[in-house]
């Protein structure tokens, strides 16, 4: 599905290079929930942006769906990002002055759908999230969950493969994080792919998958985790 | 304040400073030079005329049977405005001050064929009353007498042997003696036969004030005996309105004669002037129009810079700045950016100038006017800022950590 | 697209609704006092006759004094009527051309036979039956006078406004008009004019009032007292009280125009002026240079400055007054598409294309544009009765908008707008898609 390699990510500002990836790799299959979690700073959003093509990589390669994205045109990049990418972010980020139907149209709008096609797929996304009766009302007129829910529904309306979200729960109080963090689990038993990137460790957990984000390289976890328990089981094959 | 830190923060937003900066220095380039225009024509419409405005008006009138003898219809006419209330003078003669019309022809100190100065200049002609009816002083020698005066039929040639001319031309003719007693030539005369200036006046204002010198005059001791004629009427203080009202009642009593217009001289010079004047009130809606865009300009940039640096802002609230520091602060980048706008306008001002002198003989720039609008816009400049610095300044310092 | 992109830029404005106003009204002042000084220009510098101004040609000669050492380089340079002497000759001689007249302006005293109607000062033009063919004005009854009315006849062509004074706007064809300088034949009447300024006089400029009846030349040339309303300037003295001496006076004083066949006949135009002047030398006149010019109507215009002075002026002061309305609105544009700098990173991310973002921008900057011009065009209405006002009747010509002005005026209050609105709308495009997604 998500395949990263060599991956390098440097900010010039004025004479000072910052590195905020470094020889970075990564591999997400299809269906995978993954977690990413790492100190601030630790370039956890840069990856994300990288991986929904907001950003280009300095170098190294980056394979969506088994295509290289590394070196397309802005327009091909925002096709992509619009028909395989949805995204969810800590602050929700629906637009103030559209109402929900008119939010979750935005990116169906880039998509070029037929009115009647996107009013099918709007409705269908929120429905899913518990809110095709609030389709009139402004964001301002809903709770921080049901903006979030809202923006999810925005997200997977296009049907993405591929769900990416940045602290989605981190503005949210513990039951109505619960209740989104529960909403994507579903999502992904769908068969959508979610990457996760968050501060919680409790949330972290419930992924399938856990990565770590330390000093712009990855350190997988699980692998780890994999790895230790392979050399333990070697050793003890061994004794 | 420190300035250094305020230009590397100018210098990251380098379009949108460049852009007010150009504003502002075109702005400025406008105001000064419409000011300098205005200015010009203000005081080409406050000079003295040589005209009591207030109290002097003119009829035109013509003759329906052109048969009929215009000598007596003007002795009698003439004696009738004598007579009537109020009316202190009044001359015959083709051309009035600010009028438009324009006779002219220059004189010289020589006859034809010899050396002699040339002097061009336009001309009035009139009876011995011309001097009372027009404001002018004569500074040497004296009025035409009655006797002086030469009177014509229409189509006949006659020698004028007496003149008087202004200042202007006396100085010229004979700039280093008195022009009284001397003779003059008319170059149209075939005889050339010598003209005698018997006064030099002051000042009278030309037909057309556009005109080059427009004071350098004669008045010719003339009248003609004419179908068409014009009357010039001086009235006592006060008394215009009732004598032109009069005076037109009379002259139309004969129904040989159309009067075709009543005008007083107030209502001729602002016809001499309207150019000038709609030129000048144009400008001055365009300085006006300007003075309130840059406002707009200067108002939104600083919203901008404030919007766009909340958070910077509250870390240097947080960081001990004092609501004064961030007023000054915004204050400080505001008359900078002002400056500049000035240092590149003063060029451009001065081009436009060198262009519109050019071209329309505006005149040049005088310094005062841009240091006029120099300080006009550090004042719109400042005061326009103040209320987004005072919004800035109210920023809480907790503005630096509460975004994520 | 287009409609959604419209909707949202609605949205916008009504969310920035002061600023926005501030730039329609900032844009609309700009074009409207733009549109104003346009409008004179257009009005003062437009091709008065397009058909054929490049075949009407004014002459001009030099006949001055051989004592006056003046320097000609153009026809600008010299007096730009011609002694009556030689407009004569110039009429009867063989010059290349289709059509030639000679015309002056005189002062009358209109006499209506209606003792209900007040006597009135009227202006007549005298000149040949040919004036009208050649300056293609158009009658409503009638027509030109005869060839042998031109020696000398009492006939006269009236305007629309005298005819529709003195005789409600019925054919007066055939009447009679009393003036004080004799009773005249009505042969025609013409529509009123609608040309800016008499182009044709020697010296045109703006706010010259045109002649309001025509008649032959040779009927009042010959006339005691002789009468004349114009420019007359004499360089040699002459018994004055003579006035045949005065008509072969060198004083210039009347109109002479040609038609000519194709403007490519100039050259030998030109040299049969030459010639002309060059027998007139042997008679002892023209002593100086031979310079004798033709010009068209385009360039008569031009050489008289017409659309110059006060024009010029005002047309530069508003066309700088427009370009500081431009550059503030791109500095509005840009306050204002910082403002919207996370609605367009959340549809960046959303998956719209920088050239979408960009179509987005432009699309409201347009519309700003399209109402700014509208309001730019109101104000252009109320200013141009407003500007006619401080000029006085010297501007009614020049103060209304056609529908070439009206288009103009959008256009250019349009092409303001995506012009300032192209580097705003481009930087808001391109600013990084994440950078705005993070903070609340």
């Amino acid at each position: 599905m998500l395949s990263m390699k060599k991956i390098e990510m440097v900010y010039r500002a004025d004479m000072v290079e910052t590195y905020a990836l470094r020889n970075f790799n990564l591999d997400v299959n299809d269906g995978e929930f993954v977690a990413v979690t790492g100190p601030s700073g630790s370039g956890k959003t840069t990856f994300l942006n990288i991986a929904g093509l907001l950003e280009e990589p300095t170098s190294g390669t980056y394979e969506l769906d088994g295509e290289s994205v590394g070196k397309l045109s802005d327009k091909k990049r925002s096709q992509i990002r619009n028909e395989k990418v949805g995204f969810i972010f800590q602050g929700f980020n629906l637009m103030p002055d559209l109402n929900i139907f008119d939010n979750v149209d935005v990116p169906l709008r880039y998509r070029g759908f037929s009115g009647a096609e996107r009013k099918k797929l709007i409705e269908e996304a929120l429905e899913k999230v518990g809110l095709q009766s609030r389709m009139k009302h402004l964001p301002s007129q809903l709770s921080g969950g049901q903006q979030q829910r809202v923006a999810i529904a925005r997200a997977l309306a296009g049907k993405p493969r591929f769900l990416l979200a940045d602290e989605p729960t981190g503005n949210l109080d513990s039951l109505m994080a619960q209740q989104v963090m529960q909403m994507l689990e579903d999502i992904n038993a769908e068969g959508t792919t979610i990457i996760m990137v968050t501060h919680d460790p409790e949330l972290a957990v419930r992924a399938r998958r856990n990565i770590q984000i330390l000093d712009g390289s990855v350190s997988d976890l699980d692998e780890m985790m994999h790895r230790v328990t392979e050399k333990v089981s070697a050793v003890a094959e061994e004794a | 304040m420190e300035i250094r830190p305020i230009l590397s923060a100018l210098s990251r937003t380098k379009i949108a400073v460049f852009l007010i900066i150009l504003q502002i220095a075109i702005t400025l380039a406008v105001i000064t030079n419409a000011i300098s225009i205005v200015n010009k024509n203000e005081s080409d419409m406050d000079r003295p005329t040589g005209v009591d405005l207030d109290n002097t008006f003119v009829v035109s009138i013509s003759t329906v049977n052109l048969e009929s003898d215009p000598k007596e219809i003007m002795q009698s006419e003439l004696a009738k405005i004598t007579a009537t209330p109020g009316v202190v003078a009044v001359t015959p003669g083709p051309v009035v001050p600010l009028s438009g019309n324009n006779w002219c022809g220059g004189l010289s100190t020589a006859p034809e064929g010899e050396d002699g100065t040339d002097v061009h200049m336009c001309l009035y002609r009139g009876n011995e009353n011309f001097a009372n009816v027009y404001d002018f002083k004569i500074i040497e020698g004296r009025n035409f007498l009655p006797e002086e005066i030469t009177y014509l039929k229409e189509g006949e040639d006659a020698h004028i042997p007496y003149i008087m001319v202004s200042k202007a031309v006396a100085d010229e003719l004979f700039p280093d003696e008195s022009a009284v007693g001397k003779n003059v030539y008319d170059g149209g005369d075939a005889e050339q036969r010598p003209k005698i200036i018997v006064g030099v006046f002051d000042q009278l204002i030309g037909g057309s004030p556009q005109r080059n010198n427009p004071f350098n005059m004669r008045i010719e001791g003339l009248v003609g005996w004419q179908n068409f004629t014009r009357y010039s009427i001086r009235t006592e203080p006060g008394e215009l309105p009732v004598v032109m009202e009069k005076i037109e009642e009379v002259l139309k009593l004969d129904p040989n004669r159309y009067v075709s217009r009543v005008r007083s001289m107030q209502e001729y010079k602002k016809l001499a002037y309207e150019t000038e004047s709609a030129v000048n009130s144009m400008l001055k809606t365009i300085v006006t129009m300007l003075t309130f865009i840059n406002i707009l300009g200067v108002v939104s940039l600083a919203w901008f810079n404030v919007n766009k640096r909340r958070k910077q802002i509250g870390t240097r609230r947080a960081l001990g700045a004092r609501k004064g520091d961030i007023i000054k602060y915004f204050l400080t980048e505001n008359w900078l950016i002002t400056s500049m706008g000035i240092v590149l306008g003063v060029a451009i001002a001065l081009g436009l100038n060198y262009l519109l002198d050019q071209s329309l003989e505006v005149g040049k720039m005088q310094p005062q006017f841009l240091v006029f609008g120099a300080v006009l816009l550090w004042v719109i400049g400042l005061l326009a800022v103040y209320i987004p610095a005072l919004r800035a300044s109210s920023i809480s310092p907790a503005t630096a950590t509460r975004s994520v | 697209m287009f409609a959604y992109y419209l909707r949202l830029a609605w949205q916008s404005i009504k969310r920035n609704i002061i600023i926005s106003s501030l730039m329609v009204l900032a844009l609309a002042l700009g074009v409207g006092s733009f549109m104003i000084t346009m409008t004179v220009y257009y009005y003062a510098s437009s091709d008065p006759i397009p058909e054929k101004s490049d075949r009407l040609l004014a002459i001009q000669l030099d006949a001055g004094d051989i004592e006056s050492d003046y320097e000609v380089e153009s026809s600008k340079d010299l007096w730009a009527s011609l002694t009556y002497l030689d407009a004569n000759n110039l009429m009867e001689e063989d010059l290349p051309v289709v059509d030639k007249t000679l015309h002056y302006r005189f002062g009358t005293l209109v006499l209506p036979e209606d003792k209900d109607i007040d006597y009135f000062g009227a202006e007549v033009r005298a000149t040949t039956r040919s004036f009208f063919s050649m300056f293609d004005i158009d009658f409503i009854y009638g027509g030109s006078w005869s060839e042998a009315d031109d020696e000398g006849k009492n006939v006269i062509v009236i305007n629309e406004e005298i005819n529709d004074k003195l005789f409600s706007g019925e054919d007066s064809v055939g009447q009679t008009l009393k003036t004080n300088d004799g009773n005249f034949k009505i042969v025609g009447v013409i529509k009123t004019w609608d040309i800016a300024m008499p182009y044709f006089e020697p010296y045109p400029h703006i706010g010259h009032e045109f002649a309001e009846v025509y008649a032959p030349i040779n009927t009042f040339i010959n006339k005691e007292p002789f009468s004349f309303n114009g420019s007359m300037n004499c360089w040699k003295p002459f018994d004055r009280s003579n006035h045949d001496a005065f008509l072969q006076a060198e004083c210039a004083w009347v109109g002479f125009w040609v038609e000519l066949a194709s403007k490519d006949d100039k050259p030998q135009l030109i040299e049969s002026l030459n010639n002309y002047t060059a027998n007139q030398k042997t008679l002892g006149r023209f002593q100086r240079p031979t310079n004798n010019f033709a010009t068209d109507v385009n360039g008569w215009l031009k050489q008289h400055e017409v659309a110059e002075g006060p024009v010029q002026l005002m047309q530069s002061m508003s066309f700088l007054f427009l370009l500081v309305c431009l550059i503030n609105t791109i500095g509005l544009l840009a306050a204002k598409f910082i403002g919207k700098s996370t609605d367009v990173s959340v549809r960046r991310a959303l998956g719209a294309s920088k050239s979408d973002i960009f179509k987005q921008n432009l699309i409201e900057v347009s519309l700003i544009g399209f109402v700014g011009g509208l309001l730019g065009l109101l104000f252009a209405v109320v200013g141009l009765r407003w500007v006619r006002e401080l000029f006085g009747d010297s501007l009614e010509r020049f103060s209304t908008l056609d529908p070439t002005l009206i288009i103009m005026g959008v256009v250019v209050a349009i092409l303001a707008s995506i012009l300032s609105g192209i580097y705003p709308s481009w930087r808001a495009a391109s600013a990084p898609p994440a950078a705005n997604l993070k903070t609340q």
